[in-house]
C-alpha cells in the first residue's frame, strides 16, 4: 500500500502531535475541565457518588460567607515586593558577571545552585537558618551575646513573611540571573564599543543600550515572578507548615480542599486564582503591546 | 467506662500471652489468592513485624498466596485522594475521612466475623447496624513525663492539681528542661486539646453538643477553659523555645532524655519515646519506665480527673475488593491474633486481648474517668469543616493569634454561622 506526498505528510504531522496532544489533553486540558467541574459542585473531596450540582454557590461564598479564605491572598504582596527585589538583584548581577570578570562563570553556577536544588532541601535548609536556635541566630549571637534570639519565623507576626521571602528571593535569584544573563549575551557588543566612543559612562551604557535590549525579558520575568507570588506553596509550607500569619492562598486552598474537605469551595478558589493570572497576564500584555507601538527611537 | 483500664491492667498483670479465641473466622479452605493491604504502620514493615504476622497467617491458611503489605509514611495525607480515586487494596486504615451514612459506599460490614461484639468503639465506623472499620486499639490523653528529668527538678509526687501542675513546670524551667513539649507548629499534636475539652465537660457527647451551641469557645465554657488553659502554658513560657517551626521527630529524643519533662498526648506516643526517641537521643537499653503518665489536672479539685479517650486507625475493607474472604480473614486475624495494638503501645481495640504497656497500669492508680467519645454526627463534621474550626491547626493559629480574644470571638462567629447553615 502506498500513500502519496499529502496523506505521508498529514501522517507524519499526525504521528508526531499524538503523544504531545494526548500528554496535553489527559494531564492538562482534562484536569482544568475537572476543576471548572468541580468547582460547581459540593465534592467532598472523597465520594463523587454524592457530589451534587450547586451552580455559582461556591463562588458567592467566597465573596461572603468564606470571605476569610481570601484574605491570605494579600500575603502575595510580601512575595511580590521580594520578587522584584530579586529581579534587580538578578539584573545588578548577570550586568556585573557580563564584564567577562575572573571567576564570572564560577559565581553564576554559585548564585543558580539554589534553583536547581530540591525544593523540600531549600526549605529545610532556610528552616534550620532561620528557626529560634537556628544558624541566622548563632551567627548573630557571636556579635550581640549570647541572650539575642530574634523569632525570625513567628507566625503570630506578619514580619515572619519578610524571612520567608528573603527565602523565596535566595532561591529563585538564580533563574532570574541566568534568563537576564542569556539575554545580555544577546546585545551586539559593538552598540557598546560606538557608545564608549561617544563618552558615554557605565550608567548612560545600561540605561540606553542595556535596559531596553533586556526590557522584554525583564517584563516577562515580572509577569512570572507576578503570577508565582500568587501562587506561593513551598516555602512558607515547608517551614512554617502556613501557620496563621504565613499561610497563603495556595496553602488556604490545599486546606479546605483536604483537610477540611471543601473540594468544591478549593475548586472555586483555585478557578478564581487562574482568573486572577489571566488578568494579569492580559494586563501585561496590553502595557507591552503598548510600549512596543511607541517604540522609542535611539 | 473505667472498665475498659481496669480490665485491660488487670490482665495485663496476669499474662501477656495472646489467649485461644473463639469467634467465627472464616474457614481455611474458602480463603486463598492474593491481597493488597495499605498500612501507616512503616516501622512494623521495616522491622519485619508484617512479614512475621503474613507468616503465622500463612501457617493459618495454608492456601493464602500473598498478603502485600504497603506502607504509606504520608497515610493521612493520602487516604483522602486515595479514597476518591479508589485505588485502596482491598484492606486499608481508616480514621474520620468518611461520614457515617457513607461507609456503606466504600467498605464491606463486618459482622459476620462476629469480633464487634467484643470491640471498643465497635460503633464508631458503623450505620445502619452495620460495622465497617474496627480500631487497633485505644489512646487515653495524659501527661507523659520523663521521671528523672522530674526527680532532678525536685518534683517528688505527681501533681493533682492545675496550679501544682504549673509549679512543677516551674521548677523544671529552673532546671533547664522544656517543661512541656506542645509541637505547637506542627498543628496536630493539639488536638489532645479537643480531648481536654471533653475531660472538662465530663460529656462523652461533648463535641456533637457543641453543634447546638452558638458560642463553643467562651471562657467559661469547656472548649475556652482548654484552650485557656494551653494559652496560661504558653505565656507563662512553659513550653520549648521554639513554637513557630516543626520538630516533631526531634521532640521524641527530647522526652527520652529529659531535655523535654512531658507532653499531654495519648498513651500511644510512649512507645515511640522508648524507641525511636532513644535512637535519637543517643541512649542505648533505654528503660521504658523512667517514662511516666498521668491525667492531666485540669482544675483545683485534686480529681480524680476525666481522661478522654478514643480510637486510633481502623481496619477495613474495600467494597469492591475481589477477594473480600481473603481480606475478612487477615483483618480478623490482625486485630484479634497478633501483637500489633500492644506492640504501638494502645489498648487493643479487641477486648480479649489485654494491653501490656506498664505505664497504663500507673495511669490507672491515679483513678481516671476515662470518656469514651461518641462518634462524631455528619452534622457536627460538616459545620467543623465549614467553620475551619477543626483540628490541631486551627488550635495553633487561634493561641498564636496576635490578638486571641479577638480571635476567639472570630471563631464562635464562624461557628455560629455554620451551624447555623447546617440547621
Amino acid at each position: 500500500m502506498t500513500f502519496n506526498a499529502a496523506v505521508q505528510r498529514r501522517l507524519t504531522i499526525f504521528a508526531f502531535l499524538l503523544v504531545p496532544v494526548t500528554f496535553l489533553v489527559v494531564l492538562n486540558i482534562y484536569p482544568v475541565l475537572q476543576l471548572f467541574w468541580i468547582s460547581l459542585t459540593d465534592f467532598n473531596s472523597i465520594n463523587w457518588r454524592r457530589a451534587e450540582f450547586v451552580g455559582l454557590r461556591n463562588f458567592i461564598d467566597l465573596f461572603t460567607f468564606d470571605r476569610d479564605l481570601l484574605v491570605p491572598m494579600t500575603r502575595s504582596l510580601y512575595y511580590l515586593g521580594g520578587s522584584v527585589v530579586q529581579l534587580i538583584l538578578a539584573t545588578w548581577f548577570a550586568v556585573v558577571l557580563n564584564q567577562k570578570l575572573p571567576g564570572s562563570r564560577m559565581f553564576r553556577t554559585i548564585l543558580f545552585i539554589p534553583f536547581v536544588l530540591n525544593a523540600v532541601a531549600a526549605g529545610l535548609i532556610f528552616k534550620n537558618f532561620l528557626e529560634l536556635n537556628g544558624a541566622a541566630n548563632d551567627i548573630l549571637q557571636l556579635f550581640f551575646g549570647e541572650d539575642f534570639k530574634v523569632t525570625w519565623l513567628d507566625s503570630s507576626k506578619p514580619y515572619s513573611n519578610l524571612s520567608l521571602a528573603a527565602a523565596s528571593v535566595w532561591r529563585y535569584l538564580g533563574f532570574n540571573l541566568v534568563v537576564t544573563f542569556g539575554a545580555l549575551q544577546a546585545i551586539p557588543q559593538d552598540q557598546y564599543d560606538a557608545a564608549r566612543l561617544e563618552g558615554a559612562n557605565q550608567w548612560q551604557q545600561f540605561w540606553r543600550i542595556t535596559f531596553p535590549s533586556i526590557r522584554l525579558v525583564l517584563l516577562l520575568q515580572f509577569m512570572l515572578s507576578l503570577v508565582g507570588s500568587l501562587e506561593v506553596f513551598e516555602v512558607p509550607m515547608l517551614i512554617t507548615r502556613g501557620a496563621g500569619e504565613t499561610s497563603t492562598f495556595a496553602i488556604t486552598m490545599i486546606e479546605t480542599g483536604f483537610q477540611n474537605r471543601r473540594a468544591g469551595t478549593a475548586a472555586a478558589m483555585a478557578v478564581l486564582m487562574l482568573a486572577v493570572v489571566v488578568i494579569v497576564f492580559i494586563i501585561t500584555r496590553l502595557i507591552n503591546s503598548s510600549r512596543t507601538a511607541m517604540k522609542e527611537p535611539l | 467506662m473505667n472498665r475498659l483500664l481496669a480490665a485491660g491492667v488487670s490482665l495485663a498483670v496476669v499474662s501477656l500471652a495472646v489467649p485461644a479465641l473463639a469467634q467465627t473466622m472464616p474457614d481455611p479452605a474458602n480463603v486463598s489468592g492474593k491481597i493488597v493491604n495499605y498500612v501507616h504502620f512503616t516501622n512494623y514493615i521495616d522491622d519485619g513485624s508484617y512479614d512475621r504476622w503474613e507468616a503465622e497467617f500463612k501457617a493459618l491458611y495454608p492456601n493464602v498466596e500473598d498478603i502485600e503489605v504497603l506502607g504509606i509514611a504520608d497515610y493521612a495525607g493520602q487516604i483522602a485522594t486515595r479514597l476518591a480515586t479508589g485505588d485502596i487494596g482491598d484492606v486499608l486504615e481508616i480514621s474520620d475521612q468518611v461520614p457515617a451514612d457513607e461507609l456503606g459506599d466504600f467498605f464491606l460490614p463486618l459482622n459476620d466475623l462476629g469480633i464487634h461484639e467484643d470491640y471498643y468503639f465497635a460503633d464508631r465506623w458503623a450505620f445502619d447496624g452495620n460495622v465497617y472499620a474496627l480500631t487497633f486499639g485505644v489512646s487515653a490523653d495524659g501527661v507523659v513525663y520523663n521521671k528523672e528529668a522530674f526527680k532532678t527538678a525536685g518534683i517528688e509526687t505527681v501533681p493533682t492539681k492545675f496550679s501544682e501542675l504549673k509549679a512543677a513546670y516551674e521548677k523544671l524551667k529552673a532546671s533547664g528542661a522544656y517543661p512541656i513539649v506542645l509541637n505547637l507548629a506542627d498543628g496536630w499534636p493539639l488536638t489532645s486539646f479537643e480531648g481536654l475539652a471533653t475531660s472538662i465537660s465530663g460529656d462523652p457527647n461533648f463535641l456533637n453538643a457543641t453543634l447546638e451551641d452558638d458560642t463553643p469557645l467562651a471562657a467559661d465554657k469547656p472548649w475556652g477553659k482548654s484552650l485557656g488553659i494551653l494559652k496560661d502554658l504558653i505565656d507563662s513560657g512553659l513550653a520549648e523555645d521554639d513554637l513557630s517551626t516543626g520538630h516533631w521527630q526531634d521532640s521524641k529524643g527530647w522526652l527520652a532524655s529529659g531535655k523535654g519533662a512531658s507532653w499531654f498526648l495519648g498513651n500511644w506516643s510512649i512507645s515511640q519515646i522508648a524507641t525511636e526517641g532513644a535512637t535519637l537521643a543517643g541512649l542505648d537499653n533505654y528503660d521504658a519506665n523512667n517514662l511516666g503518665y498521668f491525667p492531666f489536672p485540669y482544675d483545683e479539685s485534686g480529681g480524680p480527673y476525666n481522661a478522654s479517650s478514643g480510637p486510633d486507625w481502623a481496619m477495613a475493607i474495600n467494597a469492591n475488593t475481589a477477594n473480600p474472604e481473603l481480606a475478612k480473614a487477615w483483618l480478623a486475624f490482625i486485630l484479634t491474633k497478633t501483637d500489633l495494638a500492644q506492640k504501638a503501645g494502645f489498648i487493643p481495640g479487641y477486648k480479649k486481648l489485654p494491653p501490656t504497656l506498664p505505664q497504663l497500669a500507673e495511669f490507672q492508680t491515679y483513678s481516671p474517668k476515662l470518656i469514651e467519645g461518641t462518634p462524631p454526627l455528619p452534622a457536627l463534621t460538616n459545620v467543623r469543616n465549614t467553620s475551619g474550626w477543626n483540628g490541631g491547626n486551627a488550635i495553633r493559629d487561634l493561641v498564636n493569634a496576635p490578638d486571641f480574644n479577638a480571635a476567639v470571638g472570630d471563631v464562635n462567629a464562624k461557628w455560629a454561622a455554620a451551624a447555623a447553615r447546617e440547621r
